[in-house]
């Protein structure tokens, strides 16, 4: 999909591997520039579109890197046309196991990095840019043992409704994506050694198979072109029908 | 991946398709290589716009609240393989308070536009292609919050209800069901709102306008086409940001 916004250069963070590197790998072959942000470094980028891609390894919970990251961006690249929020870290423990420790690090990476580096896009974006957020199915229907996780997503979910509220009569969507369970070599373990939670996502998904990477992938390429042009403040769920059903987890 | 051909050789069946949303989805799915059944009671419409498609489009005369006229669809399209993806786009709304909605009037809305959403999802049930099949229900803004028109909104909520019955129920066939739901679209359809009444509340969208039909049918082209293949059970606004 042609990149509509008034310019051809995106933020993914979580690059480096899972739904980040298929957003990249789809954005890329869409023609936008990518600055690809993780913690680890972003290795095995095919040489057909190496100069389109700025690597910054860096860890988003430090308070300055948000703004450094849109920075770098800008002068690299001369503009931002496209913020991806994707970088997460999982968080399996109950309300009463949370303690402060773990739900400032969940926090921290997956709603506050997420809120400052969209404030700093925001300072630097055009009219027509985009901005989606990578939320979760969890904001639409829990499970037990996910609370600081589901509450970080369902703070980004409301982020996504709060900027498409405030930045839209200035020419910016932001919507969010909802993935359910999407198979990558951490799940794929966990759905081999927990029953519990094969139980709750693989049998409580309605359609056939599991995610992919490339299936939210596909469904940010597509919020991010210009035939979602009046889609704004949406949370799309890519998960198989899990949310839809009322199975019992 | 070849963007041209995203339905090369689908059959996709779209009702109400003779005019506003429902003909742009036509253009758009023929321009992706879909083979077209134009649904619609709107016969000269119907016919014009298939005789624009060309060959791989035709018109066939459906009342969507009659179960003889799915029957015989659905015989059709087995007969040629099976059909891969329907639009329940046909629908009346004619917004009426309370006071002014009687029992006669509210059936007329579950008829056409519950009832024959309800039809066409058992259409596909039946008649899917053996690989599996996409269905993209029209509901409405009006079927996420309440609006003045209660049997129109009572029939959009309805139609939210059923795609996620038909995405959990359904799934194991590979047949994947969402349902859409657009807000100030500026469509013929429109024409039950004033103009300015129109104009005055595409303002109050976030985005500033009010949609097009093109951008209704690039949503619906996405959940038709396999770029959406883990999507099923979804209800996704297309508002610029109304009900956000």
């Amino acid at each position: 999909m042609i990149p509509t916004s008034p310019h051809p250069a995106a933020i993914v963070t979580g690059a480096a591997r899972g739904i980040g590197r298929a957003t990249m790998n789809r954005l890329l072959a869409a023609g936008w520039s990518v600055v690809a942000v993780d913690r680890e470094p972003v290795v095995g980028i095919d040489a057909a579109t190496e100069d389109r891609v700025l690597a910054v390894q860096c860890d988003l919970a430090d308070p300055s890197m948000p703004s450094e990251v849109v920075a770098k961006a800008v002068g690299h690249f001369g503009g931002l046309g496209l913020l991806v929020n994707n970088a997460g870290i999982s968080g399996a423990k109950s309300v009463a196991e949370t303690d402060d420790g773990n739900l400032a690090q969940i926090m921290d990476v997956n709603f506050t990095a997420a809120f400052r580096l969209t404030r700093e896009a925001l300072r630097v974006m055009q009219p027509g840019s985009i901005i989606v957020q990578v939320a979760s199915v969890l904001c639409i229907r829990a499970t037990p043992g996910t609370s600081a996780y589901t509450a970080s997503k369902a703070a980004l979910a409301g982020l996504t409704r709060q900027v498409a509220a405030e930045y839209g009569p200035r020419g910016i969507r932001c919507n969010a994506v909802a993935p359910g369970l999407i198979e990558t070599d951490l799940t794929a373990e966990k759905l081999k050694s927990d029953a519990g939670h094969r139980r709750i996502w693989k049998d409580g998904t309605p359609w056939p198979r599991l995610g992919r990477p490339d299936d939210v992938a596909a469904a940010i390429a597509f919020l991010a072109s210009a035939d979602a042009g009046f889609i704004n403040g949406h949370i799309l769920v890519v998960d198989g029908g899990w949310s839809a059903g009322a199975t019992a987890a | 991946m070849d963007r041209n051909k995203r339905l090369d050789g689908r059959l996709i069946v779209i009702t109400g398709a003779a005019g506003g949303i429902g003909a742009e989805v036509a253009r758009q799915a023929c321009q992706e290589g879909a083979r077209i059944i134009v649904s619609d009671v709107r016969e000269s419409d119907g016919q014009a716009l298939a005789s624009e498609l060309g060959s791989r489009a035709r018109f066939v005369r459906h009342d969507v609240t009659s179960e003889d006229e799915w029957s015989s669809l659905a015989e059709t399209c087995i007969a040629e393989g099976g059909v891969h993806g329907l639009v329940n786009n046909a629908g009346i709304y004619d917004p009426r308070l309370i006071e002014d909605t009687d029992a006669a009037f509210f059936d007329r809305n579950m008829r056409i536009n519950q009832l024959g959403t309800f039809l066409g999802i058992r259409f596909v049930q039946k008649a899917a292609a053996p690989a599996g099949a996409s269905i993209v229900n029209a509901s409405s803004l009006a079927g996420l919050r309440g609006t003045k028109g209660i049997a129109y909104t009572a029939t959009k909520w309805a139609v939210r209800g059923m795609t996620k019955t038909a995405a959990v129920e359904l799934a194991p066939r590979n047949i994947r069901a969402n349902s859409i739901h657009p807000a100030f679209i500026d469509t013929p359809m429109l024409a039950a709102m004033s103009r300015e009444h129109f104009e005055a509340r595409a303002k109050s969208i976030p985005l500033g306008r009010a949609g097009t039909a093109d951008d209704v049918a690039s949503l619906v082209l996405f959940l038709l086409s396999d770029e959406s293949a883990f999507i099923t059970g979804a209800e996704v606004a297309i508002d610029g940001g109304l009900s956000a």
